[in-house]
């Protein structure tokens, strides 16, 4: 394939942001077209260059070719939306009827999410309606990161108050141990989805700020066993809301094409949620803490932008060093 | 510009209009508007592939791989059953505008029939 028209079809394929059986279909179906467009120049006397320099600015610029066509694909039918929707509504009846606290039902409906996901993405072409069953399915890995983590700083905290470890070493070394075990596998997750499209990930990572601060309002009222179950429930309704406006959001996000658009609904849904934890807390919060905890959310979930874009730079790296020829040995 | 704007409102009836008679590729699409157009319209390359992909989502036609006899791999694209029925419903409301235009723009017409 000649240069000007491979790095053409790179660039297109950059922003294409799709399954990558649906970007290789495309990209061979306007190869195609740019090939018979050059061999039609030529065939009317033009040159070789000229033909292949007017086939691919004839053609539009890649960006704006690649954002009809995703807007176009990346959009779901509605037996998406309806499969997306399904675990934000499971978690939201799980909160409406104050089942949380039934950890073998809670355990189950985790592992339930876990298997579905599991089933959906190991051929490696993950539907659209998927991403959002991936965001509970982490769930379980990042939440109990967090309450290692927890736990791990409240042994510190007593052995450095009384000179003794609160619960059995062995089990202080294992939770030190599973630290970096449960980053390692949300991290490859991550950066697959990340590989495929940030917004994706983004979208995955929605329910993320409201679960980590459920564990966290959680672990204030006393931790998962506390006898104080009436009083946590006072907050079931306005969670039962956000995971209920979290199933309307992927709804919308499935049925919307444009970028922004999908950019725009994650942060103003996410500051909207944050407002709402805010207010069901049995605390008054000033506003400015309420602020720094939308920007904290808003922040978090829309770093898989900044990790895709630090991937691609590493990726343009090894490319240039690939291709940059060996410099000559210097003349005498 | 003039054109491209009433081009633009109107791709895909156009599209399903052309592959009513035969399957074609895009290339081939794009070479038939501009002949039987006499040029008049100039397709926007890179807008197409997104309008036939839009037309295929929705079922109106539908894309097949085949390889041309020198080897060639091409996606073709031919109109549905649903297609045909969303082309005439079209026409019809192609044929309505364009006699109320009419009447309106060009009074001394006759309005046509179908």
């Amino acid at each position: 394939m000649p240069f000007e028209v491979s790095n053409y079809l790179h660039a297109l394929a950059h922003k294409l942001h799709l399954d990558p059986d649906e970007e290789h279909d495309i990209i061979q179906e306007l190869e195609g077209h740019l090939d018979d467009k050059v061999a039609d120049l030529e065939a009317q006397g033009v040159n070789r260059d000229t033909a292949m320099t007017r086939a691919v600015a004839e053609m539009g610029a890649p960006n704006a070719v690649a954002r009809g066509l995703y807007e176009v694909h990346s959009t779901g039918v509605w037996r998406d939306v309806l499969l997306a929707t399904i675990p934000h509504f499971l978690l939201a009846s799980f909160f409406a009827l104050h089942l949380w606290s039934e950890y073998f039902l809670v355990s189950l409906l985790l592992i339930a999410i876990a298997f579905v996901t599991w089933r959906n993405w190991r051929a490696g072409s993950p539907s659209k309606w998927s991403y959002s069953w991936m965001g509970y399915s982490l769930a379980a890995p990042a939440l109990s990161w967090l309450l290692a983590l927890i736990t791990i700083s409240y042994g510190i905290w007593t052995l450095l108050t009384t000179g003794q470890l609160p619960f059995n070493v062995v089990f202080f070394f294992l939770l030190i141990g599973y630290l970096p075990f449960s980053m390692w596998i949300m991290a490859n997750v991550i950066f697959k989805m990340v590989k495929r499209d940030w917004l994706l990930t983004s979208l995955t990572a929605l329910p993320f700020p409201f679960l980590t601060s459920w564990i966290l309002f959680l672990n204030w009222q006393g931790g998962l066993w506390s006898d104080h179950a009436e009083r946590m429930q006072d907050t079931d309704t306005a969670r039962a809301f956000i995971f209920l406006s979290m199933a309307v959001t992927t709804a919308v996000f499935l049925k919307v094409g444009p970028r922004l658009l999908r950019i725009g609904l994650l942060t103003v849904t996410t500051s909207i949620l944050v407002i709402v934890t805010a207010a069901s807390l049995p605390v008054n919060l000033n506003v400015v803490a309420v602020l720094l905890m939308i920007v904290a959310s808003v922040t978090f979930l829309l770093s898989p932008a900044m990790l895709e874009s630090k991937l691609e730079r590493r990726q343009l790296g090894a490319k240039l060093a690939v291709k940059l020829p060996d410099s000559p040995p210097p003349e005498r | 510009m003039h054109q491209q704007e009433m081009l633009k409102g109107n791709t895909e009836t156009l599209l399903l209009a052309l592959l009513e008679n035969e399957p074609m590729y895009g290339y081939q699409i794009v070479k038939e508007v501009d002949q039987r157009s006499s040029g008049y319209f100039a397709f926007k390359e890179g807008t197409l592939y997104p309008a036939l992909h839009r037309l295929e989502k929705q079922k109106l036609i539908e894309g097949r791989w085949e390889y041309t006899p020198n080897n060639v791999r091409r996606r073709y694209y031919l109109i549905t059953a649903k297609g045909q029925e969303g082309l005439a419903d079209r026409l019809t409301e192609w044929q309505r505008f364009t006699n109320a235009m009419n009447s309106i723009m060009l009074p001394g017409m006759q309005p046509e029939t179908q």
